[in-house]
């Protein structure tokens, strides 16, 4: 110990005690300035846009709460949001018990469980550009996999325009998104299941509970912190959806497929209107912050966190 | 059922490689089976026309640069938050995790005019600056967790027989974090292979283009002709699948552990 001390002096003295000070901020002084630069500083800016009137390239005119206030009542704006929500609602349900229910298939033990997984989780890595060109493909109406299925199954007469219907083309977006991003919700609960641990199987299983109940009573209430990291996920991602729209429909048929995100690129980047782009950016981000809050917030009440 | 879910669900990467290999004709007669015969033609095609190795030469540039600067800054930055106790250190820290936990829009158009404005458009750098930036929370987030399990008796141990920082990091804490590294790697890799956003407001040359905006490009162009885009799609697919089979115990860990993170 005494030795360890002495040695320990002797590594100080031989550096200069400024240098020791300053060298901490050395390793961090990189990465800190990059991420000021691109995520920091545009992030600061952003708030700060969304007060003025700016093309981007003339005068920047304040304009106080004016941007807000026409946000506000911008219809094309909340009818996308409108959008986000029903997206939100139909991907968080097909994602989530998707995921559940093949997390419980794969979390038993069988033959070739590692090529099971590897394959569903297979859409989760792909682009979701590449990902929407295939699935343009599929909703094609003349040579489309889903009307040729269809067909096949003798059901000709359901034969749609997936995506040039207004009415079918947001559920046709939703499923696309659920088939790529299932297997990430999967490999979470997976996770969740193999930490449950298993005397408490055994343990209910010795007092005369079902597979049902066990189900009911035990997987259920244990995967619950789990549950809400999908639900906050999948929802954050619905509201900020944007790829598989642009590149599957561009927000049509008749704005029937239009959301948050396209509105705030098209009036930034094709109408120059940058301020009050970005003023419909952080009232995306108020909306979808307090929804992550007020979930939280319920299950911290329920003292499930 | 397991096995029929996977059918399902691998079924329309199926289709779509099947139908690279068929002409035109076997298209429109099978759409989705198996084709008769083995057609080169749609990958010559998209070898040739359409620019796709142009496309996947700017995603390895954009991707291994994103990957090399976010391993290199966020090591770094790990080893100053892990070995050392400092003034600022806890703010500094929560600055970087604040933004892992709140993903925003809100500095994208910011973001375009400071890029526009350094004279980046155009470079590379355009992309690998922002998405290297985006990786860092995260990366410097696992990579300190990584780092601390490292027992600081071997750190200590390095330092007292006359070691430097800069060697213990080398020497010691970087081939000790293998696994840490390894999953920030794949983590900014998938993410900067498959962004497309800001790909698409900082690119506007189509010799710059990565896969993503030059396969939605390109589609425009070819829409008809599906068999080219599944030529196409396939080529822009094969990369990332052979890595991801090879590595898929860390793809797959990589990805939950960022998804729960953040």
């Amino acid at each position: 110990m005494e030795a360890g001390d002495s040695s320990l002096e002797a590594v100080r003295r031989s550096h200069p005690r400024r240098r020791t000070r300053m060298e901490p901020y050395v390793w961090i002084a990189p990465a800190l300035i990059v991420f000021c630069i691109f995520s920091l500083l545009p992030l600061l800016v952003g708030f700060w846009l969304g007060f003025v009137s700016w093309d981007g390239i003339g005068a920047i005119r304040p304009v106080g709460l004016q941007n807000y206030a026409d946000v506000l009542r911008d219809g094309r704006f909340w009818h996308a949001m409108g959008h986000n929500a029903i997206y939100a609602l139909g991907t968080v349900v097909g994602k989530l018990s998707l995921g559940l229910l093949l997390a419980v298939l794969l979390n038993q033990s069988l033959f070739g469980r590692a090529v099971f997984r590897t394959a569903l989780f297979l859409p989760v890595i792909l682009s979701m550009v590449v990902v929407g060109l295939l699935w343009s493909w599929i909703y094609n109406w003349d040579f489309g996999m889903a009307n040729s299925i269809l067909a096949v199954l003798g059901l000709g007469a359901l034969k749609q325009d997936w995506l040039g219907n207004p009415n079918l083309a947001l559920g046709a977006l939703i499923v696309v998104d659920i088939w790529k991003y299932f297997g990430l919700h999967m490999v979470i609960y997976l996770a969740g299941l193999q930490s449950i641990p298993s005397e408490f199987y055994e343990a209910a299983r010795i007092d005369g509970a079902g597979s049902r109940q066990l189900f009911l009573r035990i997987t259920l209430p244990l995967l619950l912190p789990v549950t809400v990291i999908n639900l906050v996920l999948a929802t954050l991602s619905a509201f900020h959806v944007f790829d598989v729209v642009y590149v599957m429909t561009g927000g049509g048929p008749f704005m029937a497929t239009d959301v948050a995100m396209m509105e705030i690129y098209q009036q930034a980047f094709q109408f120059g209107r940058f301020g009050y782009a970005a003023s419909m950016s952080i009232v995306l981000f108020a909306v979808v912050g307090t929804i992550s809050l007020v979930v939280l917030r319920v299950l911290r009440r329920e003292r499930y966190f | 059922m397991l096995t029929l879910f996977t059918g399902i669900v691998v079924f329309p990467l199926v289709a779509m490689v099947f139908g690279s290999f068929k002409t035109q004709f076997q298209f429109y007669a099978d759409p989705w089976g198996v084709p008769p015969t083995l057609s080169w033609d749609n990958y010559s095609y998209a070898w040739n026309m359409a620019q796709i190795p142009r496309f996947l030469l700017n995603s390895i540039i954009v991707a291994s640069g994103t990957v090399s600067l976010t391993l290199l800054l966020a090591s770094a930055a790990a080893y100053g938050f892990s070995s050392f106790q400092f003034r600022g250190s806890r703010p500094l820290f929560l600055l970087f995790v604040l933004l892992l936990i709140i993903p925003v829009p809100v500095g994208i158009i910011p973001l375009y005019v400071i890029v526009v404005r350094l004279h980046l458009v155009g470079t590379y750098l355009a992309l690998i600056l922002p998405y290297t930036s985006g990786s860092l929370p995260l990366a410097i987030f696992l990579l300190r967790a990584s780092f601390q399990a490292i027992p600081q008796e071997i750190t200590s141990a390095a330092r007292i027989d006359g070691c430097s920082h800069f060697g213990a990091y080398v020497r010691i804490v970087l081939p000790l974090a293998r696994t840490g590294l390894a999953t920030v790697t794949i983590l900014a890799f998938i993410s900067s292979w498959n962004e497309f956003f800001l790909a698409l407001i900082f690119i506007r040359d189509p010799a710059m283009m990565t896969i993503p905006l030059g396969l939605r490009t390109f589609v425009f162009q070819y829409s008809t002709q599906w068999t080219y885009l599944f030529a196409a799609l396939t080529l822009s697919m094969v990369p990332i699948v052979v890595v991801y089979v090879a590595l898929q115990r860390q793809f797959i860990g990589g990805l939950a552990s960022g998804a729960l993170a953040g």
